[in-house]
């Protein structure tokens, strides 16, 4: 009993550390996506958008990305999650460049 | 002038080295231990797997820094997510190790139980040694075919003059 307790632990301990190793993003032609935001990661400035039946879009915000509510700018920090945006990419290689997002709603 | 992104590099080297010796070291030991001269072998791959398991911790630490400054001028930024996934796999599987490891130490198991801890040991350390060789094969991925973190001095090489 004290083996298979131990056993099990050890399950979680590598799979609760390796669950924060992030999720596996998409490579999607450049283009306008819908989604919703799944993570803000203001530090790095960059956004995880869920697209349905495409997956989830990483994007690093560049210097020259801008982010839009209602026709108007707006600044990175509106951005949250579950927030429907929409977001224009270029692909350049594998990487997705985002030009613009729109935030559509401000979710839940 | 350093740059954040370098402290990857200057780290994890050590981790790389020290758990695929310490893996070895310590499952000889675990085969040889009793009255052989390789008994020595299991406090020093418990070491070596020690001092490497924090080192990988430290290099996941400073990959997630180095990721935030070269990320955008990858041409393929899902090596790093790889990288990065893997890398946390290692980690995670050396630090479960190192816990069988230390109940196996101390004692406070039965014979049979202690059987099993070790097959449990030996399959960690066997799949994060696994994990190391494949993180290592995309970290030059990164370095070699996407220049990460390396410095491109100019045609002319006047910073060299």
């Amino acid at each position: 009993m004290r083996g298979f307790s131990l056993f099990a632990s050890v399950l979680l301990v590598v799979g609760l550390l390796a669950g924060c190793g992030g999720e596996e993003t998409a490579v999607v032609e450049s283009g306008t996506y819908e989604g919703t935001i799944s993570e803000v990661n203001a530090e790095e400035r960059e956004i995880y958008v869920d697209v349905p039946d495409t997956g989830t879009l990483e994007l690093y915000f560049t210097d020259s990305t801008r982010v839009l509510r209602d026709t108007t700018q707006a600044s990175f920090g509106a951005l949250q999650s579950n927030q429907r945006v929409a977001v224009e990419v270029e692909k350049v290689g594998r990487r997705l460049d985002p030009i613009t997002v729109t935030i559509l709603n401000d979710g839940a | 002038m350093w740059r954040t992104e370098l402290w990857h590099p200057l780290v994890v080297h050590f981790p790389i080295a020290l758990l695929l010796v310490g893996t070895g070291i310590r499952l000889l030991g675990a085969l040889y231990e009793h009255g052989s001269r390789l008994e020595a072998f299991v406090p020093a791959g418990r070491l070596l797997i020690g001092l490497g398991t924090v080192g990988a911790w430290i290099a996941v630490y400073t990959g997630t820094l180095a990721d935030a400054e070269v990320v955008r001028s990858l041409c393929d930024p899902t090596v790093v997510e790889a990288h990065e996934y893997w890398a946390y796999w290692v980690a995670g599987l050396f630090t479960a190790g190192g816990i069988v490891d230390a109940v196996v130490w101390s004692g406070r198991v039965s014979l049979p139980a202690r059987r099993v801890l070790l097959v449990l040991l030996a399959g960690c350390l066997l799949a994060g040694s696994a994990g190391v060789t494949y993180v290592g094969h995309l970290g030059a991925r990164l370095v070699y075919q996407q220049g990460a973190a390396v410095h491109h001095p100019g045609p002319d090489c006047a910073a060299f003059e």
